[in-house]
């Protein structure tokens, strides 16, 4: 018996007004497995991943996550399912700690958070596991800090970690790396790739080589279709994608 | 002594003394003063019951003022046209305003400047009501004559007794607000209030949460508004009017939002303004728009923010100066 996917998109097509931004795209992903859509700015990534997340909603065919037909879910139900996603632009709760960022994200994948007499620090399971996930990115120790005193390299790592809260087992990462470093790129990869085996990752992403340093799996979008599918080297070599993309890159 | 020793001081002593003068009002032997202080309580009951929304939630509703009228026109009216017994006068208040939290709640849907026009716009129903509805609420005239509460034969009979009862449950309730802030809940709130679309994506339902809290909100007001009607004796539209919504949100501005002192502090300068200044100076909404305007400018995080920025900036400075006298006596060594 095969399992089923992880995620499945049908005929997925989306358009504002006249303008189709995703175009009939069809993909199935298995699951552990580490997929990077990769398109120049304008090819609909971005809206695909909106789309899969539920922030958008889409104009025709179907979305299945875990085997479940969610075009009429909602983001946080989505989330319920075991999906865990980043946003592009650094998107914490700028006025808390580092801790209260993290345990706000283990009571939204435990659908805590009801309680109104118990003080939250008090809930010593909770804030445990939240130290435990600043460790696993690299932020031990600065858990009582302001988000407003971390750099931008910090900030993305604690994105990530909200993320990863809880064990999602899709999780969707929109330009991890977008605004960091050269160095801090290559320290991020790194997390990325310690990302247990067992999540199925989709991470879109404009820079080719941190696309082609955390892929199993390239998909090259343009234009809103997919016109490219299949493993970093075999994609490297297509000669529709070198027009596209790699050739001016 | 370090200035930040001197700032804590100040801090401790000024809560001793609003300690004191909270205690001993009532043998000032003024009966003015009695009344003035109950009502700064009550207020400031009123003014927390905004901060929730506002400065915890991301929200700004100018409809508790709403909430606030509705439960005194219902303690009002119970207990002189019907002869309720108090306790449950009291709690049919409460309830009042928090059914009319419940259907005003519908509001949260709206974000930024609709929730406010809504909650405006909802508030301003419930005005309407208290002018209009003469068989009612009496109109312009109000409900007078509203009994000191009592419980079977124990009647408070004095203003002296009311000022001590309304203190008692303005601490009760502040403490209960208190610990709603610091509640799983109440941090969820927090994340709300600094982004929604995240607190999506982690799994929370954000428009439930925001009903909920409004919800707590009208109940907080309502408490108020109870306290207000036994307090006061006499509910009138001017219970009921926009110009309380509006200040019950200046008072946490100006006393520093977000903290369970600030509203209280708020709550000192606008009614004392209202009632003191008013006394000598017929032109006293100047005196308020320049406190508010002097304030807002210079002290986005209110009177009590002034204190505590200093008070970091002091303590950080002390941890500096400490660290260099350890490099010092080290490289000595």
């Amino acid at each position: 018996m095969t399992s089923t996917p992880p995620l499945r998109l049908d005929n997925v097509t989306k358009s504002f007004g006249g303008l189709t931004a995703v175009s009939d795209v069809t993909l199935s992903v298995h699951e552990g497995e580490r997929s990077v859509i990769l398109g120049p700015n304008g090819a609909g990534k971005t809206t695909l991943f909106h789309c899969i997340t539920g922030t958008l909603p889409i104009t025709s065919g179907t979305i299945q996550i875990f085997g479940k037909n969610v075009n009429r879910m909602t983001p946080n139900a989505r989330t319920r399912l075991g999906v865990g996603r980043t946003f592009q632009i650094t998107n914490l709760f700028a006025e808390l700690t580092l801790l209260q960022n993290v345990v706000l994200a283990v009571h939204g994948r435990a659908r805590g958070a009801r309680r109104l007499f118990t003080s939250w620090q008090s809930e010593r399971h909770v804030v445990d596991q939240a130290h435990a996930e600043l460790d696993r990115v690299g932020l031990c120790g600065k858990a009582d800090l302001d988000v407003s005193e971390l750099s931008y390299g910090e900030r993305r790592q604690l994105e990530l970690a909200l993320a990863l809260v809880g064990g999602p087992r899709l999780l969707l990462l929109d330009e991890p790396c977008a605004g960091l470093s050269q160095s801090e790129r290559q320290a991020f990869t790194g997390l990325i790739r310690a990302i247990p085996s067992n999540v199925t990752t989709i991470i879109v992403e404009h820079d080719m080589d941190v696309a082609f340093a955390i892929a199993d799996r390239l998909i090259v979008m343009n234009q809103g279709a997919l016109i490219c599918d299949g493993p970093p080297e075999e994609v490297r070599n297509t000669t529709e994608v070198q027009e596209v993309y790699l050739g001016d890159a | 002594m370090s200035m930040a020793r001197a700032l804590r001081m100040f801090g401790t002593i000024a809560l001793v003394l609003a300690g004191v003068i909270l205690l001993i009002t009532p043998y000032a032997g003024n009966p003015f003063w009695t009344g003035l202080m109950a009502q700064i309580l009550i207020f400031g009951l009123l003014a927390l019951s905004v901060d929730l929304l506002m400065r915890h939630t991301g929200l700004f509703p100018m409809c508790n003022g709403a909430f606030f009228a509705v439960a005194a026109y219902t303690v009002a009216m119970l207990e002189v046209n019907y002869g309720v017994a108090s306790p449950f006068a009291a709690l049919a208040g409460i309830a009042s305003a928090g059914v009319t939290g419940m259907v005003f709640g519908v509001s949260v849907r709206a974000s930024g400047v609709y929730f406010i026009l809504v909650t405006l716009a909802l508030g301003q129903l419930v005005w309407g009501v208290s002018v209009q509805w003469t068989w009612l609420t009496g109109g312009d005239n109000g409900i007078t004559n509203v009994p000191y509460p009592s419980l079977g034969d124990m009647r408070i009979g004095s203003l002296t007794q009311m000022y001590y009862f309304v203190a008692f449950v303005v601490i009760f309730f502040t403490l209960l607000y208190r610990q709603v802030i610091r509640s799983p809940f109440g941090l969820s709130l927090n994340g709300i209030r600094d982004s929604e679309s995240r607190m999506t994506a982690l799994g929370f339902n954000v428009t439930v949460r925001k009903y909920v809290a409004f919800v707590i909100s009208s109940l907080f007001a309502g408490v108020a508004g109870v306290l207000y009607a036994y307090t006061v004796q006499f509910v009138s539209p001017a219970a009921s009017s926009l110009l309380i919504s509006v200040e019950a949100a200046l008072m946490p501005i100006l006393g520093g939002p977000g903290t369970v002192f600030g509203a209280f502090i708020g709550a000192v300068i606008i009614i004392g303004i209202r009632n003191v200044v008013s006394g000598f100076l017929s032109g006293w909404p100047i005196v308020m728009g320049l406190v508010f305007i002097i304030v807002v400018l210079f002290a986005p995080k209110g009177i009590l923010g002034i204190f505590n920025d200093l008070l970091r900036r002091s303590d950080r400075r002390d941890q500096a100066a400490d660290a260099a006298r350890k490099d010092v006596r080290e490289a000595e060594q």
